[in-house]
C-alpha cells in the first residue's frame, strides 16, 4: 500500500510535468501569435516598400511577376482576318466540285486561304486546287434613282438600275438602263440624274454592262484568335493535362470559360498552338492552369525614395539634431541630478516636485512665447537651434532616471574621494559617471530616439526652409505630395525607421532597463 | 568627514563646528550650480513663457506684425466662449480620450501578464519584440498603418476579405472607423507601459504566488487579488503618462488628415485646432488663450486622477 502511493506521487510528477510542458507550448504559441499580428504592419512595409504600384493591386503578399516566355519561333500565322477589312469574294469548287462564294484572305505559294462569309465560326479553308478553276464574283454596278421626277417614263424611285458604258453621239458616257422597249432604250444619266432621260437606239448586248468585284467585309473576331510574334512575350502557366501531368506552357491567348485558352509549348514549338479547357476537369477540384511566378522586388523604389526625399540631407540634419541636443541633454541632466543626490540644497524636494510637474505641463502653453522668442526676437527659425538649446537645460525624465541611479551609487567612494581632495567636479567625472555608464547610455539612446521622433517641434521650426529638416519633417512633405505612390511611401517609412530600430536592437538591454528604472521611482 | 547629500544629516548633526559649515555652505553652493541649467531651463523654458503666455492671451498679438499686438482685455476670452470649434475640438479629444485611456491600460496590462507568464519560453526576446514598435519614428508608424488600413491594398482589410469574408470599413476616411483606426495605430505605443507594469509584476515575491496557491486560488483570482492590487502605483504612473499624451495628441491625426482634421472635422482634435490657430493663422494671442484653456483643463484631469488614486493605487510602505 505504502509502495503503490509514491508510486502514485510520482506519476502524478511527471503528468504535471508534461501538463507544464504542453501549457507552455501553447502559450509560446499563442504569444507568438499575437506576436505576429502585433508586427503585421512592419511586413506590410517590407513587402510594400519593394513593389511596383502594378504590383500592388495584386493579390500576391509578396512582390512576384509572371515568369514571361519570350517567342523565339516564326511569325504565326503567315494571314489573318481582321475586323472590319474587306476581302474579295471568290467563286470556288471544293473537292466535290461543288461551287462556294468564299473570300480570298491570303494568297500564299502553295495554297490560297478562303474564309466562308456563311460560316465565319468554322474558320478558314485552306484551298490547294487549280487556281484556274476560281473566279472573282462580280455584281452589276447599278444607279439607283431617288429624285421624284419622271414617273411617268416609269422610272421606280430606289430601284438599283444597271449601269452601261455607251457612245452616245459620239461620246463615251455611263449611263443606267431603266427601261427597254424593242430597240429603244431609255437611261438616266447618274452625273445628272434631274438632266432628262437619254433614248438610245441599237443593240444593248453590244454593250457589256458595268461590273464590279463583290467583297467580304469581316464583321467577327479576328480570325485566328492567336497570333504570334518573334520576340513577344506570353506568360508562363502550369497546365493540368488530361492525362494527369502538368505542363509548362505559354499562354498565347487567354480563353474566356465558353472558349478556350491558347498556349505554346516553349520546349517544343512545333506542336503549334495548344488549345486547351477547363472542361475535361470539370469534375475535380478546380482544375485551372496557374501562372509561374517569381519573386520580383523593386529595389530601385529605395534609389527613387532616396533622391526623391533627398535622403543623405535629411539623415545629416537628423542626426545632427539628435546628437547634438543628445550631448546636451546628458550633460545637463548629469548636473542636475548629480545635484538632486549629492548635495545640500534648500527646498530640494519642493524644487523636485517643480521638476517633476514640468511633465504634466502640456507644451502649447509655452509654445507660443517660445516660439515668439525663438523667431521674433533670436530669430532662430529655419536653423536647428530651437531644436537643440533647450536640451542643454535638462528635462524631467532623464533627471529622474538618473537621480535614481546615481542614488544607488555608493555615497563611500565620493567620500574616499574627497578625502583624496578631489573636488565635486572631480569626483562626478571619476567616481559617479564612471559607475553610472548605463544610465547615461540609457539617457542618449532616449534622447536620440526622441529627437529621431520628434514631430510638431520640427515641423514648426523647420518647415520654413526644408533644406534643415529632419526625416520626419522632410518625409511627411514628400508623402503629402506623393500620396499616389505607395510603394515610395512605404519605402521612406522603412529608411526613417531604420536607425532608431537598429539601434535599439544593439542597445536593448541598456534601452529597456532605463525605461523601466524612470518608471519604478513613483 | 562624511557631509554628502542624503548623508548629510547625520554628518552635520555630529560635527556641528564652524568649518563644517562653511563647507556645507560650499557645498550648497556647488549643488546650485550642478543645478543649475535646469533652474535656467526651468525659467528660460517653462516658467516665463508660461507667465508670457497668459500675458499674451489678453493680446491681439500677431507673429506677422508683432509691433501692432494691442491689449485687447477678456476679448480672447469671449471669443473662447463663442468659438464653435473650441467645443468641437474638445468634445473629439475627450471622447477619443474616453476610449483610449482604459485601452492604453488594458493593451499593456494584457501584454505584460502574457510575458510574465512562467511558462512561455523566450521571455526576453518576446519582450524585446513587443517593445521595438515604441522607438518606430512616428511619421513611420503614421504611413505604415495609413497603407495597412488601406481599403483595398491594406492587409487588415485583405484579411478580413479574403479570410474572414467582411467587407472591411474605409478606416481613415469613415468617421465611424477613425477612432478604432487611431487606436489601433496607438497600440504600438504602449511599449512604455507593458514594459513597465511587466517589470512592476516581476517584482512581485514568489512567496506571495505560493501562499496564495496553497490557499487553492486560481490563476484569476492571484491575479485580481495579488498581481493587479500590487501594480496599480504602475498603472497609475501609466494612466497619468497617457493622459498628458492624450492631452499632447497631435501628430498621428494631423499627419493621417493633412491637418484638415477630417473626416467631418471627427479628427479635429484640440492641438490641431490650436496649431491652426497659433501657427497657421497667426493668431498668437487666441492661440494663447486656447493653450491655457486646455492646460487648466489637464491640470484639473491630473489633479482629479491624483484624488482617485488613495482609493485604488497601493503603495507598500504606504501606512501613512
Amino acid at each position: 500500500m505504502f509502495k503503490s502511493k509514491t508510486k502514485l506521487w510520482g506519476s502524478k510528477k511527471i503528468v504535471a510535468r508534461y501538463r507544464n510542458l504542453g501549457l507552455g507550448a501553447l502559450i509560446v504559441l499563442f504569444t507568438t501569435m499575437v506576436l505576429i499580428v502585433y508586427l503585421s504592419p512592419f511586413g506590410y512595409m517590407g513587402v510594400t516598400a519593394i513593389k511596383s504600384k502594378p504590383q500592388i493591386t495584386q493579390k500576391d503578399i509578396l512582390p512576384v511577376s509572371n515568369v514571361m516566355y519570350e517567342y523565339t519561333g516564326e511569325e504565326y500565322p503567315e494571314w489573318s482576318v481582321l475586323t472590319g477589312s474587306k476581302y474579295p469574294l471568290y467563286h470556288v469548287p471544293d473537292e466535290d466540285g461543288e461551287m462556294h462564294e468564299w473570300a480570298l484572305i491570303a494568297t500564299l505559294e502553295d495554297r490560297l486561304i478562303f474564309l466562308d462569309p456563311g460560316n465565319v465560326r468554322e474558320g478558314v479553308i485552306e484551298w490547294a486546287g487549280d487556281r484556274g478553276t476560281v473566279e472573282p464574283v462580280v455584281e452589276a454596278e447599278t444607279f439607283a434613282y431617288v429624285g421624284t421626277g419622271y414617273k411617268e417614263e416609269g422610272v421606280v424611285r430606289g430601284t438599283p438600275y444597271p449601269l452601261y458604258d455607251l457612245e452616245v453621239d459620239g461620246q463615251m458616257r455611263r449611263l443606267a438602263l431603266f427601261k427597254s422597249e424593242g430597240e429603244t432604250h431609255y437611261f438616266l444619266n447618274p452625273e445628272d440624274p434631274e438632266g432628262g432621260i437619254v433614248e438610245w437606239q441599237g443593240d444593248i448586248a453590244s454593250a457589256a454592262p458595268l461590273e464590279e468585284a463583290v467583297f467580304y467585309t469581316h464583321r467577327g473576331k479576328k480570325i485566328p484568335d492567336v497570333v504570334l510574334q518573334p520576340g513577344a512575350q506570353y506568360p508562363v502557366y502550369e497546365v493540368p493535362t488530361e492525362d494527369g501531368g502538368i505542363q509548362r506552357w505559354a499562354m498565347v491567348q487567354e480563353g474566356t470559360g465558353a472558349t478556350e485558352t491558347y498556349f505554346i509549348n516553349p520546349d517544343n514549338l512545333d506542336a503549334g498552338i495548344l488549345a486547351w479547357s477547363e472542361q475535361p476537369f470539370a469534375d475535380q477540384q478546380r482544375p485551372t492552369a496557374n501562372p509561374v511566378k517569381r519573386f520580383d522586388a523593386q529595389w530601385q523604389n529605395f534609389e527613387q525614395a532616396w533622391d526623391a526625399i533627398n535622403f543623405p540631407r535629411l539623415l545629416f540634419n537628423t542626426a545632427m539634431i539628435a546628437i547634438l541636443g543628445m550631448i546636451g541633454t546628458v550633460v545637463s541632466c548629469t548636473l542636475v541630478a548629480y545635484a538632486f543626490t549629492r548635495f545640500p540644497l534648500p527646498f530640494k524636494n519642493v524644487l523636485f516636485m517643480v521638476l517633476l510637474s514640468t511633465i504634466i505641463l502640456p507644451k502649447q502653453v509655452t509654445l507660443v512665447p517660445t516660439y515668439f522668442v525663438f523667431s521674433q526676437v533670436l530669430g532662430w527659425t529655419g536653423t536647428w537651434l530651437p531644436l537643440i538649446v533647450p536640451h542643454f537645460f535638462a528635462n524631467a525624465y532623464n533627471v529622474l532616471l538618473l537621480r535614481q541611479y546615481f542614488s544607488t551609487l555608493p555615497i563611500e567612494l565620493d567620500e574616499a574621494a574627497m578625502i583624496d581632495g578631489a573636488g565635486p567636479f572631480r569626483i562626478l567625472i571619476s567616481v559617479i559617471i564612471p559607475q553610472a555608464w548605463p544610465a547615461i547610455v540609457a539617457v542618449s539612446l532616449f534622447h536620440f530616439v526622441f529627437a529621431w521622433n520628434d514631430y510638431f517641434e520640427p515641423l514648426i521650426y523647420t518647415l520654413s526652409n526644408p533644406e534643415i529638416a529632419p526625416l520626419s519633417v522632410g518625409i511627411q512633405i514628400f508623402n503629402f505630395v506623393y500620396d499616389q505612390q505607395p510603394h515610395l511611401i512605404q519605402a521612406t517609412a522603412l529608411m526613417g525607421l531604420v536607425i532608431p530600430v537598429v539601434l535599439f536592437f544593439l542597445a536593448q538591454r541598456v534601452f529597456m532597463r532605463g525605461v523601466i528604472m524612470t518608471g519604478v521611482d513613483k | 568627514m562624511s557631509v554628502v547629500g542624503q548623508m548629510g544629516k547625520l554628518a552635520s548633526g555630529r560635527l556641528p563646528s564652524g568649518g563644517e559649515m562653511s563647507l556645507q555652505r560650499t557645498r550648497t553652493l556647488w549643488g546650485w550650480v550642478f543645478l543649475s541649467p535646469w533652474i535656467i531651463g526651468f525659467l528660460a523654458f517653462y516658467f516665463v513663457p508660461m507667465v508670457a503666455s497668459f500675458a499674451f492671451t489678453f493680446t491681439d498679438l500677431r507673429l506677422t506684425r508683432p509691433g501692432e499686438a494691442s491689449f485687447v482685455g477678456l476679448d480672447n476670452y469671449r471669443t473662447l466662449f463663442n468659438d464653435p470649434y473650441v467645443g468641437k475640438s474638445l468634445r473629439v479629444t475627450l471622447s477619443y480620450m474616453v476610449i483610449a485611456l482604459p485601452i492604453s491600460i488594458i493593451i499593456p496590462l494584457g501584454l505584460a501578464t502574457l510575458l510574465n507568464s512562467k511558462s512561455l519560453w523566450g521571455r526576453r526576446l518576446f519582450r524585446t519584440l513587443f517593445y521595438m514598435p515604441y522607438v518606430v519614428p512616428i511619421i513611420s508608424v503614421t504611413y505604415i498603418f495609413n497603407g495597412f488600413l488601406n481599403t483595398q491594398s491594406g492587409w487588415l482589410n485583405r484579411f478580413l476579405g479574403e479570410v474572414l469574408g467582411i467587407s472591411g470599413p474605409n478606416w481613415l476616411y469613415s468617421s465611424t472607423w477613425i477612432y478604432p483606426a487611431l487606436l489601433l495605430i496607438g497600440i504600438w505605443g504602449t511599449g512604455n507601459a507593458m514594459l513597465t507594469m511587466l517589470a512592476s509584476m516581476q517584482t512581485i515575491p514568489t512567496e506571495l504566488y505560493e501562499a496564495a496557491r496553497v490557499d487553492g486560488a486560481n490563476g484569476v483570482t492571484i491575479f485580481r487579488k495579488i498581481t493587479l492590487p500590487l501594480i496599480t502605483p504602475m498603472i497609475f504612473y501609466n494612466l497619468i503618462l497617457a493622459l498628458i499624451a492624450l492631452f499632447r495628441y497631435f501628430d498621428i491625426p494631423y499627419i493621417i488628415s493633412r491637418g484638415t482634421g477630417g473626416p467631418n472635422d471627427i479628427t479635429l482634435f484640440y492641438n490641431i485646432y490650436f496649431y491652426r490657430v497659433a501657427i497657421q493663422y497667426d493668431r498668437m494671442g487666441y492661440g494663447a488663450t486656447l493653450a491655457w484653456l486646455l492646460f487648466v483643463i489637464g491640470l484639473l484631469a491630473t489633479i482629479f486622477l491624483f484624488a482617485t488614486a488613495r482609493h485604488w493605487v497601493y503603495y507598500a510602505g504606504g501606512d501613512d
